[in-house]
């Protein structure tokens, strides 16, 4: 509790201060901006450092298709169970973007924020700095919650620093490292993990790139199971400690959409979600096809 | 200058309330009593009702769970394991690494696995 709520409270003084030191004119030293490494604001399952030019409306739409395990039948999961989510970001200013979104997983409505403090500039500063944060509410069925149900207990947060570098034009890397928190967990696994993140894209064509993720979560220790008796057979509930998750695919992109489509192991949309609960081991067959689409809109 | 005042405290706001709506909480369930009797109509459809139906409909992947057709389907699907309840596919993929885990919880399987226990009766 006093560790997440140090987390915080530096994150907040952080912001203050990067207000606070914005100048009001430009020195005439200051290096030229570098080109964005970034096409868009998410990447696959990841979130980049990539902000919009004040005055953006983005909507984002991802979806998820079920795994390939089930081969035909269900058309390599084509037909079979799927997760959404629809979202509206808005860029407050060049570097701040605010978001609200939806999904169908667990019914997550979520409030986000991304803003970009520092830029890579050519010859000057070599990497662009940004933090993602987002507060998630599960508006599922109260049963999921179990006993002394209570509404906070249907939160969670997620809080990433990002590190971007666009080495040359076809190929740009981001480093993230993720602090995620959630309010009511199974007792199997920790109310808190750390992730670490790497994001690449190589970029083909002016509008095509290959794209690669992959984020590793780090939950330190576990709680003891909890077991359910039923007359003398005792049961172990909640999911296992969770799985990293791999991402693979191509980004198409033009000044107003970016499309990706791609196979990648995680089920769940939101960043919190996919670092606590994946239990799919991308290694092991558990892939699934999935799209993303962006759609800009300038005021 | 009034704009980053404004982002300013609106930032300190949204702070606040995150900081104080955090809490560090685990999910405890109510052990159902197996000397209970479990009706299948007012306990166990409900709860495919809930999260079930959309993906499990008439036609679509096994079982279909609406009010009409999901007693049937789970009897003749091979669902229910009438001498082994704990073994019952409808139980074994609600529970911890289940293919449909991710959709229910552990309330819930504890239900169903009293139900087959007790004879997974249409009632």
């Amino acid at each position: 509790m006093k560790k997440s709520l140090l987390v915080l409270l530096l994150l907040l003084v952080g912001f203050g201060n990067v207000f606070a030191q914005e100048p009001e004119e430009e020195k005439a030293e200051k290096k030229p901006l570098e080109r964005a490494p970034f096409e868009s604001g998410i990447f696959m399952d990841d979130q980049t450092v990539q902000t919009y030019p004040s005055n953006t409306l983005e909507f984002v739409l991802q979806h998820r298709f079920g795994t390939i395990q089930n081969g035909f039948t269900d058309l390599f999961g084509i037909w079979g169970a799927t997760n959404i989510r629809m979202a509206l970001n808005y860029s407050i200013t060049d570097n701040l973007m605010i978001g609200f979104g939806t999904t169908k997983n667990k019914r997550y409505q979520d409030l986000s924020v991304k803003y970009t403090f520092f830029h890579q500039r050519k010859g000057g500063f070599p990497l662009t700095i940004g933090y993602y944060g987002n507060m998630a509410l599960n508006a599922s069925d109260k049963s999921n919650f179990g006993m002394d149900y209570a509404f906070v207990d249907r939160f969670s947060y997620f809080h990433e620093l990002m590190f971007a570098r666009r080495f040359c034009r076809s190929f740009s890397m981001q480093m993230g490292f993720a602090f995620v928190h959630f309010n009511k967990v199974d007792t199997t696994i920790k109310n808190d993990a750390f992730s670490i993140s790497a994001i690449a894209r190589f970029k083909v064509s002016p509008q095509t790139s290959i794209v690669a993720s992959c984020e590793v979560p780090l939950m330190l220790g576990y709680d003891t199971p909890f077991i359910l008796k039923y007359g003398q057979k005792g049961i172990y509930y909640g999911p296992k400690s969770p799985l990293p998750n791999v991402g693979l695919g191509v980004e198409i992109s033009t000044s107003t959409h970016a499309f990706h489509i791609f196979v990648s192991a995680a089920p769940g949309l939101l960043p919190q979600d996919i670092v606590m609960y994946n239990q799919n081991d991308f290694f092991n067959g558990a892939i699934m096809f999935g799209f993303n689409m962006t759609r800009l809109w300038n005021f | 200058m009034y704009k980053r005042k404004f982002l300013n405290m609106i930032i300190l706001i949204v702070g606040m309330i995150v900081l104080f709506s955090c809490e560090y909480e685990k999910i405890t369930y109510d052990v159902p009593d197996p000397t209970i009797p479990v009706s299948y109509a007012t306990d166990i459809q409900p709860i495919w009702a809930k999260g079930c139906v959309g993906c499990h409909p008439v036609g679509g992947p096994p079982p279909a769970l609406t009010p009409d057709d999901s007693y049937n389907a789970l009897i003749t699907g091979g669902f229910i394991n009438d001498l082994v309840p704990d073994q019952s596919i409808i139980y074994t993929s609600m529970t911890t690494g289940g293919s449909m885990a991710a959709y229910s919880n552990a309330q819930d399987a504890g239900k169903v696995l009293v139900w087959i226990q007790q004879g997974a009766k249409n009632n």
